[in-house]
Parts: structure tokens; C-alpha cells; sequence
């Protein structure tokens, strides 16, 4: 049984290691062999890949079976072999662009700046709308029945609004209202209304029509979507403000590409759906239209300018607005500021900015800064209540009748333990958004109509068979991706198990000495510290966007977790059996492998089982950064507001998780 | 057992666990094929000597040497370097039998191979047909050959005893010490364990230290008995030297209390 293991880990390192050297040979390979060849057109074996990264938005639903023949014709047109690659998130997109896993992408006009600016991109064409528009609007939203009917019934700041912000990193949602409306009135959100709330367009426009906050951010391609998919939604909406237009969505590629490939790209994107017979055009509008495009238009980096401008006007409101900085630096920031505007107007950007900028947004949000204020009265308040309660306590738990006696100093520890745990409750309240729990009773109608939207509009037989059909048809699209994120998790729980068995006995103090014990428990604190996502964008740099990277974030992060339970398994076995094993004469090793490895691998193998139910939901989540799998679909179906596609999606989720649970159980029981 | 060291050769030996002194100066020669009984109170010290012998637990830095077999096994608080090597030659018998309870009872005698083993046979399980020969043999030899594919945790207490014994047959030990092996233990396997010890000791020449809190057994089955309080040797001769005047001295005025309330 063991040697089997070994030998199967062996292969496993291989595996690693050649999977390793595989993608880090890709890109170089690649380079040189186009320099020379022409005739790839020629040799369809010899064919060069390109990697071309396709954000997830609103805009897309069914996102790969709609790219699919766009794809085709675009592997067709350049000679290439076109291999896309989606993301729903654009952190992924920009790291592996970055890496040079891929060589050109689509964007939204702020990720894009990101891509230019981090990522080493070159914005080469742009897309257009259908319609041949080149642009779409931010609007603010109301609910339909509401008295605000303009943007200056808003601006009276009486603080009786409650404001719902996009996301920061939004352009339509966040940068656009910013810069329009607050910055050159001069006036801070976070004190003009109620209370800001940042979310996405969906959240918002949902919130919007249910009342629950009385002006939302949005934009004109979401509400278009919007009536589409859900009326009964947009129908509970106003629209009360509409921003000038934004430039439509830029099309990027790595500004380091070959010139051969960058002429056939260019060629690709400025013909495609205008070169050839009347049916090539009519076929390739036909493949246009499901992605939101019209044709695609010349552009460069300057097509960015809108949104350097657009950030620069943040960055003044928030230098304007920041209670952190003195007059002094505030003015030589405004200053700088005004300059750079200055110059950004004057057409000169180079996409300068400082690095801070996105660091910025994060810790200015409006909701953040208003959190963060200290009141020192109720802290004097919370202080005064500790007190009372710990004179309660130690009250209530003072000896009465006959019985042992509790020492006092028992009691004074329990008593501030009680004490404490209260506090932190009540501490924790107000940021926890606690005081507006009653909204759960008070809108338990709108919930349950916002759930009714995940099933069959009536009880008619139309109605049933058309969502049955829809149900269907997300089952079929949700089962094999499922099946890989399942996949995913397996691999990643596997070489995390792997990894674990050493790192967990170097961990146990009756195993190894603190000087080793003390090390590898730290950097299985921090393997475990760091969230999924972080580590597969670490793992893109190496390994591109897909499932690999996938199964390396869980294999770290998994490793530090068992390692943790592994040790602690180690540290509570019978010492008997083990001192049995010495006294024999046999080696430490010998005692670990004989004495203590039989003893813990029950609890062990429970610990590997239950992290693997585990990982298959975290798996899920990974599928937002671009590693595959059903997450992907998932993000995109909620954020077209595709409520069966989701019903069906969560619904073989739920079934999977719990086939792996039922599994799992059955081996623990084998096993154990 | 071809030279004539000594099984078991203590000399001021010390040891003490915070204040208290578990083995006090204690010197003892025991030579091989004897059959010795250690007795005594609870902690006067008995199994800390057998433990201290096995090198299992360090004795103090200003302690004499311990050895086994004529090999020196710690001296000064520090265990020797060949500890391993010398374990190998040394059975030793826990109160708690110390199988591992997951393993089959058949490895578990294995295990006895792994000091004489190359390391890495040893980590991976790979045990030659010869060590299969041995262990069976020694079930047989015990008695319990028909469970050697149950898992030791299945097996009763006395059927656990007499597998660790085997483990220290395939061991090919030259000495047995066994610390407390029928406190846990029913009457009728406690008789059947001390029978096997006796049977190892006259037949196969194994030198064997018993530690017991029956003092009839240890009148029954041992020549010899030495007799431990607070440390220090109390009494060292005959067992059948062993008066009820030497047992309360041994034991304090309690014992004469609890022998009688026995001999109901």
C-alpha cells in the first residue's frame, strides 16, 4: 500500500514538474517560430496559438456558445489558432496579459486602463454597439412611483436619502456620477445623503425597484438588458439622469506582440462584417449581434483619455474631501491634481497616473470613511456597560446555599469572559448592519417575489413547459462544468493531502523539534491566510487563466489547513504505542510511519474528505477569476439577471455538494 | 547469549522527578537466566527503573550507568549513541500491552524486525519471508496464531500481552522486562502471561525483571525478589525469604491491613 503510494506521488511530481516546464516554455516557443513562418497559413499543424481573454459582463449571457463562432471566424481570418479564454473578473485578465499567457483581450474601458497601465496592453480597435453607436450612458435610477423627478431634487442634501453607489472600480456605476455630478458641485455623498451603499449594477437596480434605497446608479446597456429579461423589474423603475456617453468597450493586445501577428489582427477586426460577399457580411452581423457588437473601429491608447480624465476628477474629489490630509497637503495634492488635468486635456495622458490610484478608491470608499469615525462617546458608553455587567454576573454567579465553592478568581475570569463576548456583540453591531435587520420582516414580500423569480411565471401549462425547457437547457450547459470544477477540486485535495502528511508531522511537537515545528506551522499560517483567489492569481502569472491554476490556489491554501488538523491529529495520539514501536529499537521514522501514522489516519483521511467537499464549493468561486469551471457561468448568469439559467446552475450545485457529501461519508465509514 | 555480561547491571543510579526521588543510589546486578520480581509500593520506583534500563526515560545528570546485556544503554542523563541497536536485543512488556490498535495483530509482531532491518524495507513494510516465518512461529509459540489477522485493538487484554510477547520473540530478545504485564489483566490470563514469562525464562534462557503488586506472584513464579520503597532497595534475596515482617516493612503498616482483607 505504500509503496503504491510512493509511487503514485512520484508520478505526481512529475506530472508538476512537466506541467511546470510546459507552460513556461509556451509563450517563447511561440515567438520564434512566427518570426520565420509565413506559412502557417499553409500548414494548419504548424498553427500558432493565440490566447484571447474575454471579460464577463452584463452584456453576456450563454457567453461561450455566443463567442464560439466569433472565434471561428477570427481563427479563420488571421491564420492563428484563436483559443479564448472568459473571465469574470478582470484581476485574472490582467495578470495573465501581463504574464503573457494572453496576447490580446477585450475589456471594459476602466479594467482596459488597468491592462495598459499594469499589464503591458496596447488598445489597437474598438467595438461599437449594434445600432452603430459608440457609446452607452450612465444614468441614476428611481424607484417608478417616487417623487424625486431630477437630479436637483436629490442634491438638496437633507440627508433623508439613501443613495445606492456602483461598485468603485465601475466606470458607469461609480467613476461617471462622480465626476459629473458630485465633483463640480463639490459634494461629498457620504454627507449629502442618509447613507451610500456601494454594490453592482444588478443589486442596484433590484434595491431600486423595491424601494429599499431611493436612487441607484446604472447604465444604459443594463437597463436595455434589463427589459428584456426581467420587465417586472424595469417596469419598477425611473430613470432621472442620463450622463454624456461612454466610449464603448476597447479592444487590447500586448504592445510587445510581434508586428506579423499585430497585421493580422488588425486586418481581422477592421474587416470583419465589411470585407466580402453580401452573405459573408449578413453571416458575420449574424455573429456580431448576440455579443453586442456592431463593427469595430481603429483606436489607440488615447481612447482611454475619458477615463484618465474621469479618474483624475475622482481623485480631486477625494483629495478635496479627505479628512486625513492638512490644508498644506491638501492644496499641493489639489494642485498636482488640477495640473495633471490640465495636461490630460491638453491631449498629453501617457496614461500617467500615480500607483495609488485603485489603492485610493478602495479605502475612500464613502461607506468606509463614514464606518472608521471614532466616537469616543460610545466607547466612554461601552465601558460604563462592560462594568455593569461584570458586576451582574459576578452577582448572579455569588455562592448561595450549601455546595463546593467556585474560587473568586474562577468567577471574575468567567464573569469577563461572559462580559467580553457580550460586548463584541454589541460592538460589532452597528457595522454588521444589525439595526436594519427588521428589513428582513418588514420586505419579506419582495424577497419571496425575487425568489418567485427563479421559477415558473404560472401554474400554466406554457409557462411550465418553457421553464422546464430553460431548465433543461441550464442543466445540460451546467453538468459538464460542474463536472470540472469537481475535477478541480479532486486534484487540488489531492496534492494538498500529499503535501499536508509532511508538513503536518513537522508541525506536531511530539513529532519534531520547536525549531522546526515553529517555522513550518508560521508558513502553514499564512498558506492558510491567503484567500483562494489571491493564490490562483499568483498561480496565472505562471500557468495562464484556467482550471491549473485552479487546482494550485486550492492545493496551497488547502495544504495550510490540513497541515494544521493533521498536526493537531498528531499531537493528541497515544503515546503508548509509539514508546511499543522504540522500544523494539526501531528508528524516530520507523515509530512515525508504524505508531503514529496508524493512529490518525482515520481522523486523517475524515479531515482529507471533508476538505474536499469543501474545495468543490470554493472551486466555484474560482470560476470568477477566470479558473474554469461552473463559476464562471454561475457570475454570469446572475449578472444577466438570468434567473433560470441560475435556478438550474445553483440546482446542480446543491445536488453535486450533496452527492459529495453523501460519498464522502460512505468512504469515512469504509475507512475509518 | 554467549558472554557472560550481566542482564541487567545498575549502579547508582538516580533519578527524581521535581522533589520527589523516584530511584535513590540505586545499585543491582542481575545475571543472565535469572527470573527476577521487582516489588514494591506505588511509586517507589519500580517501573522507573525498568524504563530508566530501556533507556525510555533519561535518568539525572550526576546518575551512574545503566546497562543491558553488557552494553551500556545511558550513563550521566545521556543515552547512548548505540541505544537502538542494544533496544533491539531487549524486550520490554508494557502494563498497557502498547500494540498499535489499528494494525493487524500479525504486524504488530512484526514490528519486533524493525531494529535488525535496513531502514528503508523497515518505512516501506517490506518485510522479509523470514520475519513472516518468525512472527507466525511466535503466535504459535503464544498461543494466539488463529487472530493474527484481526486488529490488535479486537483482541482481549491477555490475547494483547501475549502478542507483545511475541513481538519480543521476533525481536530475538536476550532479556525480558516487563513492567506491570498483568496489572490490567484478569486473574486467568494474568496466570497464563506469568506462566509464558516462566516458560521463556526455563526453556528458551531469557533473563526476565518482572515488576508486580501481587506479591504472590511474584512468590510464585520468581527466585529471586527485589523489593523497592521510595527509591531505594529495601530488600533483595530469596522470594521465599519474603516474611509478613518484611512485607510491612517493605509495604508499611497499611499492607498487614490489605493482606489479611486478600487471605478472606
Amino acid at each position: 500500500m505504500i509503496r503504491l503510494m510512493s509511487q503514485i506521488f512520484v508520478r505526481l511530481t512529475l506530472l508538476l514538474m512537466l506541467a511546470g516546464l510546459a507552460s513556461c516554455s509556451a509563450p517563447t516557443g511561440d515567438d520564434s517560430e512566427t518570426t520565420t513562418s509565413p506559412a502557417a497559413l499553409a500548414d494548419p499543424g504548424e498553427r500558432r496559438t493565440l490566447n484571447f481573454g474575454i471579460i464577463a459582463t452584463e452584456s453576456s449571457s450563454n457567453l461561450e456558445s455566443n463567442w464560439r463562432p466569433f472565434i471561428a471566424a477570427m481563427s479563420e481570418w488571421t491564420g492563428y489558432d484563436i483559443q479564448p479564454f472568459y473571465a469574470s473578473d478582470y484581476a485574472g485578465m490582467i495578470q495573465a496579459m501581463r504574464y503573457g499567457s494572453i496576447q490580446v483581450a477585450w475589456f471594459s474601458n476602466f479594467s482596459g486602463l488597468q491592462a495598459v497601465r499594469l499589464g503591458g496592453g496596447q488598445v489597437f480597435a474598438k467595438a461599437t454597439y449594434p445600432d452603430g453607436s459608440e457609446g452607452y450612458n450612465s444614468v441614476l435610477i428611481v424607484p417608478a412611483d417616487s417623487p424625486i423627478r431630477s437630479v436637483e431634487d436629490i442634491l438638496t442634501c437633507d440627508g433623508t436619502i439613501d443613495f445606492g453607489m456602483g461598485d468603485p472600480n465601475s466606470t458607469s456605476g461609480y467613476l461617471v456620477p462622480s465626476a459629473f455630478i458630485f465633483a463640480p458641485r463639490g459634494i461629498d455623498p457620504s454627507e449629502c445623503f442618509n447613507s451610500v451603499r456601494n454594490a453592482n449594477h444588478e443589486a442596484n437596480a433590484v434595491a431600486v425597484a423595491n424601494g429599499l434605497i431611493d436612487v441607484g446608479t446604472n447604465n444604459t446597456t443594463n437597463m436595455t438588458l434589463l427589459q428584456r429579461t426581467r420587465p417586472d423589474i424595469a417596469a419598477q423603475i425611473r430613470v432621472i439622469w442620463t450622463s454624456p456617453p461612454i466610449q464603448t468597450d476597447p479592444i487590447i493586445w500586448r504592445s510587445d506582440l510581434d508586428e506579423e501577428a499585430k497585421q493580422r489582427l488588425q486586418y481581422f477586426f477592421m474587416n470583419y462584417g465589411r470585407m466580402g460577399t453580401p452573405e459573408e457580411i449578413a453571416e458575420a452581423r449574424e455573429v456580431l449581434d448576440p455579443l453586442y457588437f456592431g463593427l469595430f473601429l481603429p483606436s489607440s491608447n488615447a481612447h482611454l483619455d475619458p477615463i484618465v480624465q474621469l479618474e483624475i476628477v475622482r481623485d480631486l474629489t477625494e483629495a478635496r474631501n479627505d479628512p486625513d490630509l492638512s490644508e498644506a497637503e491638501r492644496e499641493t495634492r489639489v494642485a498636482e491634481l488640477r495640473a495633471r488635468l490640465a495636461e490630460v486635456e491638453a491631449g498629453n495622458t501617457g496614461l500617467i497616473s500615480q500607483a495609488s490610484a485603485v489603492g485610493d478608491v478602495q479605502t475612500d470608499a464613502p461607506a468606509q470613511a463614514h464606518a472608521s469615525s471614532v466616537n469616543w462617546i460610545a466607547s466612554g458608553a461601552m465601558l460604563g456597560l462592560a462594568l455593569v455587567l461584570l458586576t451582574l454576573l459576578l452577582w448572579a454567579s455569588a455562592p448561595r446555599g450549601p455546595g463546593p465553592r467556585v474560587p473568586l478568581m474562577e468567577r471574575i475570569a468567567n464573569a469577563v469572559i461572559a462580559a467580553g463576548v457580550i460586548i463584541i456583540l454589541v460592538w460589532s453591531f452597528d457595522s454588521a448592519d444589525m439595526d436594519r435587520a427588521y428589513l428582513l420582516v418588514e420586505n419579506a414580500g419582495d424577497m419571496g417575489e425575487f425568489i418567485a423569480g427563479f421559477f415558473p411565471e404560472n401554474l400554466s401549462a406554457a409557462s411550465r413547459t418553457a421553464y422546464s425547457q430553460n431548465l433543461m437547457h441550464g442543466f445540460s450547459e451546467a453538468i459538464p462544468q460542474m463536472i470540472v470544477t469537481v475535477q478541480i477540486a479532486i486534484w487540488g485535495t489531492f496534492i494538498a493531502v500529499f503535501a499536508a502528511i509532511p508538513f503536518g508531522l513537522l508541525s506536531a511537537r511530539n513529532v519534531a523539534p520547536n525549531w522546526v515545528v515553529q517555522p513550518v506551522r508560521r508558513l502553514m499560517d499564512v498558506f492558510r491566510s491567503i484567500n483562494e483567489l489571491i493564490i490562483a492569481l499568483v498561480f496565472i502569472a505562471a500557468v495562464g487563466l484556467g482550471p491549473l491554476a485552479g487546482v494550485m490556489a486550492l492545493a496551497v491554501h488547502t495544504t495550510g489547513v490540513l497541515a494544521k488538523l493533521f498536526s493537531e491529529a498528531v499531537e493528541a495520539v497515544d503515546n503508548g504505542p509509539v514508546e511499543g514501536v522504540r522500544a523494539t529499537g526501531a528508528m524516530p521514522l520507523h515509530e512515525v510511519i508504524w505508531a503514529v501514522i496508524p493512529q490518525v489516519a482515520p481522523l486523517w483521511t475524515s479531515f482529507g474528505l471533508y476538505r474536499f467537499e469543501s474545495n468543490a464549493r470554493s472551486a466555484t468561486v474560482l470560476g470568477l477569476i477566470g479558473a474554469g469551471g461552473i463559476g464562471q457561468i454561475l457570475f454570469e448568469a446572475v449578472r444577466a439577471f438570468d434567473y433560470q439559467r441560475t435556478a438550474a446552475i445553483v440546482i446542480v450545485i446543491v445536488v453535486a455538494v450533496s452527492a459529495i457529501d453523501l460519498l464522502s461519508q460512505l468512504l469515512r465509514k469504509r475507512l475509518v | 547469549m554467549t558472554d557472560a555480561a550481566a542482564a541487567l547491571k545498575a549502579e547508582n543510579v538516580r533519578m527524581t522527578f521535581g522533589e520527589t526521588k523516584a530511584l535513590d543510589n540505586v545499585s543491582l546486578t542481575i545475571e543472565p537466566g535469572e527470573m527476577v520480581a521487582l516489588i514494591g509500593p506505588s511509586g517507589s520506583g519500580k517501573s522507573t527503573l525498568l524504563r530508566v534500563a530501556a533507556a525510555l526515560q533519561k535518568a539525572d545528570s550526576d546518575s551512574g550507568p545503566v546497562s543491558v546485556l553488557g552494553r551500556v544503554m545511558q550513563k550521566s542523563g545521556k543515552i547512548s549513541s548505540g541505544v537502538r541497536a542494544n533496544r533491539a536485543r531487549l524486550g520490554f512488556i508494557f502494563q498497557q500491552f502498547n500494540l498499535v490498535g489499528r494494525l493487524t495483530l500479525f504486524s504488530n509482531v512484526m514490528l519486533g524486525a524493525l531494529g535488525r532491518l535496513p531502514a528503508w524495507r523497515g518505512a516501506l513494510g517490506l518485510f522479509p519471508i523470514a520475519v513472516k516465518q518468525a512472527a507466525m512461529d511466535a503466535l504459535e509459540r503464544v498461543g494466539i496464531a488463529e487472530f493474527a489477522g484481526r486488529r490488535a485493538s479486537n483482541l482481549s487484554g491477555g490475547q494483547q500481552q501475549r502478542g507483545a510477547i511475541a513481538r519480543a520473540l521476533v525481536q530475538g530478545a536476550e532479556c525480558l522486562f516487563a513492567d506491570e504485564p498483568i496489572a490490567s489483566l484478569d486473574p486467568v490470563s494474568a496466570r497464563k502471561v506469568m506462566e509464558l514469562l516462566r516458560e521463556l525464562n526455563q526453556t528458551d534462557g531469557l533473563s526476565v525483571v518482572v515488576t508486580l503488586h501481587q506479591v504472590d506472584y511474584a512468590q510464585k513464579f520468581c527466585d529471586r525478589t527485589v523489593a523497592l520503597n521510595k527509591g531505594r532497595i529495601v530488600y533483595d534475596g530469596p522470594s521465599d525469604g519474603l516474611d509478613r515482617d518484611k512485607l510491612v516493612e517493605i509495604y508499611g503498616p497499611e499492607f498487614e491491613v490489605a493482606f489479611q482483607g486478600g487471605e478472606s
